[in-house]
């Protein structure tokens, strides 16, 4: 998801992409993708368009190697979160698990780069506006038992390694060899983090059945 | 009265009359009595295993031992249903259940032993083997003098285990047999034979009366297999399995070239419907289609002719006017197909459409030919352009944006609208219980595949089987015998286009190598090598599809 600001509690998005995992195969499903624009809130009822943001137009500006004005130019012309909201729960009941009676426990699951600071935060705050939620108000888009955030798989990984600056997704770009060209757009982000969950969910396939976890804790550890 | 004959079998019936379509109508007359009971395609299907639906006969087991014992008379029928039943499967002698010592000794593959000359009248008809608790009752009769009080005391006595009664009778039929000329050691063991019959030997009368109605619904299956298979899908909902029933009658009947189609919306039926020899799914049938819907839309269909509605007025005129999610599932199940779109777009269009109050719809109504537009998009680009003086629904701004944006979705849809094979196979199989237009594995690249599962059904296949299988089911136990006992193999249950292929033998060695392959919904391609015992393959290599 891309954002109109950085805080999650308030911003809208202006991007959002999502490509779809086969989680048996472990592979993206072929014409999975998703993407579309969102006008910011902001600028629903503003007739002048302004933006107080400048700090925001100049990152995205930056990043799409455009001006500032042209960003907001932009923004303007997207079309309107509901219709974009729409878009996304048609797109997210494409996959649901199940056709009909469909409920979040045959959702889709929600997978992403620091998804559980940011992005899900954003999707539970635009579900209650735009009331895709169950009996208690929750949303009900993803499924609600697990979510999959990279950063936190790639920090049990990389946690005090020295070959690690930090841990942004462009960092980990760097570090797996994955092109940054355009960078910061929402469908390349999500194909990127999409290649990276792809190849942990498999390492751990590939793990699972050489470890033996069976009476690991029976016998008494010797320190 | 004019009769319609079978070439094949010279069964004839009696012809009614002729429908609209000059089709006889046959009187199909259910009395056993007037029953053609050596009809030689009833017999071969029975024959063959082909049995799905036969009464008593279409489990997996009842097909398979149909298909070794190949019965053709009711006697044979009748013993098949007796033999097929849990006591003379796990009864063993020699290291071979009664079931396949009948089965060979029927088949000339095992020699026929009567233990005594007197016997071979009462066992000639099951070739030697006791398998009727009426044959107990005989043999007490003539070789023990018993009277048909006392047989029946002794059968009642071994059946229920009651051990002092046993004793007097054991005594009684050990006298009577010396008495009629045997050995008492041959008594003797004519005694044990007898009660250890009693823990697999079935009621002869209750097993020709199965045979009889086993009869029934084969012979009808040979010769009405549509309407026998249309009866049959309008009552899977009631099985135990309902969803397995139903892909099993499909599998079966595409397997006897019936063709099963998806619901269509022209046909307005609410069940399974038999239309120019093909079978339909009723509207009805589709999961979240009820009858009240169902009520609804044959309402709203009578007033206006299908056929000649474009897409656009379909839904805006039809699907917006019932339950979205029934309209959802109409779409998804492909009964608007005849309209040439893929349903991925029907479904956006559908959303676009869905979004239009009341007041919208009236005025579209009134004032919009629809004539006038090939394409969703021509509708809304419509929609966007009317003037914005003029009195109508659209000339808000607010309105005008949305339908900016609804044609934006439909000029640069943020998802793509062609359908993928694996979207319209889960679609159909959540919603109708059966994928019927393509198998998953129809999307993945299956060059090296040499043949389908209706191959195997038909065994009609290489030697070196490489199938693509979809995995249904899965079926997962711990070996009781053989070189691994308690390790993990699985019995597979999986599918391509062409149907249904059960009882997929993984043994534990292949189990251990492809467990990871080995989930239900994969897609997967299989070498496999036939088996001895069954209709089916056992794996040999598995790879990712």
């Amino acid at each position: 998801m891309e954002t109109d600001g950085p805080d999650p509690a308030v911003c809208s998005p202006v991007q959002l992409a999502a490509v779809m995992v086969d989680p048996i195969k472990l592979e993206v499903i072929k014409g999975s993708e998703f993407n579309i624009f969102f006008k910011p809130e902001k600028l629903l009822k503003d007739k002048d368009y302004t933006y107080d943001d400048s700090d925001i137009l100049s990152w995205h500006g930056k990043v799409l190697g455009i001006s500032p004005e042209k960003v907001l130019a932009n923004w303007h012309e997207y079309p309107d979160p509901k219709n974009s909201w729409k878009m996304f729960t048609e797109y997210l009941s494409k996959y649901h698990l199940r056709s009909s009676k469909q409920s979040m426990f045959t959702a889709p699951l929600a997978a992403g780069y620091n998804i559980h600071r940011f992005d899900l935060k954003i999707v539970n705050r635009l579900s209650k506006k735009y009331k895709t939620v169950n009996k208690e108000g929750e949303s009900n888009i993803f499924f609600p038992r697990d979510t999959v955030d990279l950063m936190n798989l790639l920090f049990y990984w990389f946690e005090g390694s020295s070959e690690m600056k930090n841990l942004t997704l462009d960092a980990f770009r760097d570090y797996f060899g994955i092109s940054k060209d355009n960078a910061h757009d929402a469908l390349k982000d999500v194909q990127d983090t999409a290649s990276i969950i792809i190849r942990f969910l498999r390492l751990h396939r590939n793990l699972k059945n050489k470890i033996q976890f069976k009476n690991s804790f029976n016998e008494k550890v010797r320190i | 009265m004019k009769k319609f004959v079978y070439k094949q079998c010279g069964c004839s019936f009696d012809i009614l009359g002729y429908n609209e379509q000059n089709r006889p109508n046959i009187d199909f007359d259910l009395n056993i009595a007037k029953l053609n009971l050596g009809c030689r395609k009833t017999w071969e299907m029975i024959s063959e295993g082909n049995t799905k639906g036969c009464f008593q006969l279409e489990s997996r087991l009842g097909q398979m031992l149909a298909k070794k014992l190949k019965p053709d008379n009711i006697e044979h029928l009748a013993a098949l249903i007796s033999i097929m039943r849990p006591g003379c499967l796990e009864a063993i002698r020699d290291n071979k259940s009664v079931t396949n010592h009948f089965i060979d000794k029927k088949n000339l593959e095992e020699s026929v032993d009567y233990f005594h000359p007197d016997l071979e009248d009462i066992l000639s008809a099951t070739y030697g083997e006791m398998i009727y608790q009426e044959q107990a009752m005989q043999i007490a009769q003539k070789l023990a003098g018993f009277d048909l009080k006392a047989a029946d005391m002794l059968r009642k006595a071994i059946g229920k285990k009651k051990p002092e009664e046993m004793k007097k009778l054991k005594s009684k039929f050990i006298n009577g047999c010396v008495k009629h000329g045997l050995e008492k050691p041959d008594a003797d063991e004519l005694f044990s034979w007898i009660e250890k019959s009693q823990r697999y030997s079935f009621n002869k009368s209750h097993a020709v009366s199965y045979a009889f109605n086993a009869y029934l619904s084969a012979y009808a299956k040979a010769h009405f297999p549509k309407i026998f298979f249309l009866c049959y899908l309008k009552f899977a909902e009631y099985k135990i399995d309902p969803q397995r029933e139903m892909r099993e009658l499909i599998s079966n009947a595409r397997d006897m070239d019936i063709d099963v189609k998806l619901p269509d919306i022209r046909i307005m039926n609410d069940n399974f419907a038999l239309i120019n020899n093909v079978i339909y799914f009723g509207l009805c049938n589709i999961k979240g289609f009820g009858q009240s819907v169902y009520n609804k839309l044959k309402s709203i269909c009578e007033k206006i002719n299908i056929n000649d509605l474009s897409y656009i007025e379909i839904i805006i005129k039809i699907l917006v006017n019932i339950n979205s999610s029934a309209s959802k599932a109409l779409i998804s199940t492909g009964a608007l197909d005849f309209l040439g779109k893929p349903r991925t777009y029907l479904l956006l269009c559908f959303e676009i459409a869905s979004s239009f109050s009341e007041r919208e719809l009236s005025w579209i109504e009134e004032n919009i030919s629809f004539k006038n537009f090939e394409t969703m998009r021509n509708f809304m680009q419509f929609i966007v352009d009317l003037p914005t003086g003029k009195k109508c629904c659209f000339s808000t701004k607010n309105r005008r944006d949305k339908a900016k944006d609804q044609l934006q979705n439909l000029i640069n849809p943020p998802f793509q609208i062609n359908d993928s094979i694996e979207w319209i196979s889960d679609k159909e199989f959540s919603l109708l219980g059966a994928s019927l237009s393509c198998s998953k594995i129809d999307s993945c690249d299956t060059s090296v595949v040499n043949c389908y599962c209706s191959d195997i059904r038909k065994e009609e296949f290489p030697e070196n089987i490489i199938l693509g299988l979809q995995i249904d089911d899965i079926s997962i136990i711990k070996t009781k015998k053989g070189k691994n006992i308690g390790a993990r193999m699985c019995f597979l249950t999986c599918s391509d286009s062409t149907g249904t292929l059960e009882n997929i033998v993984c043994f534990p060695e292949e189990f251990a190598l492809y467990q990871e392959l080995i989930m239900e919904n994969n897609t997967v391609i299989a070498q496999c090598q036939k088996s001895k015992n069954q209709d089916s393959v056992i794996i040999k290599k598995l790879w990712q599809a």
